[in-house]
């Protein structure tokens, strides 16, 4: 992969960063958003953003730099896309349940029972991919079955939501268990 | 329900406020490692309370590492090449991608590195592992369920995994059971078939990786299947002594393996035998 700059005056345009970065991008939406088919749109639409935006790059990072920002972005947008409508609603933790299935130790005492649910889970829960976040979000905030999730969230994966589910149980206890570090 | 801890739909989904504690200049000298280290300390500090920050450095990390390793995972590989044509296509780039042999013979004829190129190329030709001689080919292994079925999910992946597995389709094999074994880590028969998977499909450094790992999970009994794999798995990347070693604890274990196991270490690996050995009458 990339080690030296390219020149932002003679060597760039967008072939170049493509073949160079889009693997790397493309694995970054993968990971952020746990769909392939999504992924694939977003790592799209950052190379056309990045193709109308190439001639303000001023050179003031290096393309890798740049190139991360931007991806961030596109990430956030679509972000904003999808939640804008629910965003403001607000909604209650199953916490008996949540405990449970993540196995989590009780907290000594209500301090940091309040710190787990109000910080650490808000931290971990962005660890996750947008898909893995959303079934945590069905399942245990809106009490929303399986079956639906799958169907909500077009899952054609045999396993549906319950996969997702599984995978996001186990990152999500790993996470809260280690104090919110990765 | 009402005692039940409220949040904002918005604020989990990770929208929420941006986090103000970093300049958009401190994030770009963040992103380019040119943040002092007294500074990056308070940051890092800051973000085990603020989800946004947290984000940014784990996003950061991700992304450094995508972008120096490229994209490892076969799965998340095949995703991207699936997607790519269609989005050069949007994009209206003609130019097909051109693969890291072009692009060294490309550097090498613009820098007049070809001598060196032809020199470094007939030494890796030189220095190419011999083909297999210790283990010739690896058989089909029947797939044996586990008698228990521990989670629904696993189930699942028995029956996804039979009809590639049976047909010999490997590499397909080997993506169900490289998620499989990502959700349960600590499942040495799914490590066990991971490997036989990729050995199988010809990627014996992965195979190598997966069966080392089994055979960890196997330390209190361990299973003469799984190291015959990887001896085979072993050699083919090279690594004769170990695979030599593999074998000679298959010969130990005492099962079915064990006459086959002897017979290829007396025959092939008396150079990797250790020198007291050799003083043995």
């Amino acid at each position: 992969m990339p080690s030296r700059r390219l020149d932002p005056v003679r060597e760039a345009d967008l072939g170049d960063l493509y073949d160079r970065y889009a693997p790397a991008t493309f694995g970054f939406f993968l990971r952020k958003v746990g769909d392939p088919a999504l992924a694939a749109d977003l790592n799209q639409d950052l190379y056309l953003k990045l193709s109308r935006s190439l001639d303000s790059f001023e050179g003031r990072c290096s393309w890798r730099t740049w190139i991360f920002l931007v991806a961030r972005s596109v990430v956030a947008e679509s972000r904003e896309r999808r939640w804008r409508d629910v965003a403001e609603r607000t909604v209650a933790l199953d916490e008996e349940a949540f405990r449970r299935d993540l196995r989590l130790p009780e907290d000594a005492d209500e301090r940091a029972r309040e710190i787990l649910l109000r910080i650490r889970l808000r931290i971990c829960l962005r660890r996750l991919s947008d898909l893995a976040r959303a079934v945590i979000l069905g399942h245990y905030f809106e009490g929303i079955t399986l079956q639906e999730l799958t169907s909500r969230l077009r899952l054609r994966n045999p396993s549906g939501s319950r996969g997702v589910l599984l995978g996001a149980q186990r990152k999500l206890r790993r996470c809260l268990e280690g104090a919110g570090k990765p | 329900m009402s005692d039940r801890p409220r949040f904002l739909v918005g604020d989990l989904a990770g929208l929420g406020a941006p986090c103000d504690h970093l300049s958009a200049e401190e994030a770009e000298a963040l992103a380019e490692g040119r943040l002092a280290a007294g500074r990056l300390g308070e940051i890092e500090a800051h973000a085990a309370s603020c989800p946004a920050c947290a984000e940014l450095l784990d996003d950061l990390e991700r992304f450094r590492t995508l972008a120096s390793r490229g994209l490892t995972v076969p799965s998340e590989r095949r995703a991207f090449d699936a997607a790519d044509a269609a989005v050069r296509r949007k994009l209206r780039l003609s130019r097909a991608p051109q693969s890291a042999p072009r692009r060294i013979l490309r550097a090498a004829v613009r820098y007049g590195w070809l001598p060196a190129l032809a020199a470094a190329v007939l030494l890796l030709v030189w220095l190419r592992p011999p083909p297999p001689v210790l283990i010739a080919s690896v058989e089909a292994v029947p797939l044996e369920p586990p008698p228990t079925v521990r989670g629904l999910s696993l189930g699942e992946t028995w029956d996804r995994l039979e009809r590639p597995w049976n047909a010999g389709a490997m590499a397909e094999a080997a993506r169900i059971l490289d998620t499989a074994a990502e959700e349960h880590p600590d499942r040495a028969d799914l490590l066990f078939y991971l490997g036989v998977a990729r050995l199988r499909s010809g990627e014996a450094a992965s195979a190598v990786e997966a069966l080392q790992k089994a055979d960890r999970l196997e330390a209190e009994a361990p299973s003469e299947n799984t190291r015959w794999m990887l001896a085979a798995a072993l050699e083919r990347t090279g690594r004769i002594e170990e695979a030599c070693d593999a074998l000679r604890s298959v010969a130990e274990i005492g099962g079915a393996r064990a006459g086959a196991a002897r017979e290829i270490v007396d025959r092939a690996c008396r150079e990797a035998a250790p020198p007291a050995d050799q003083s043995l009458p």
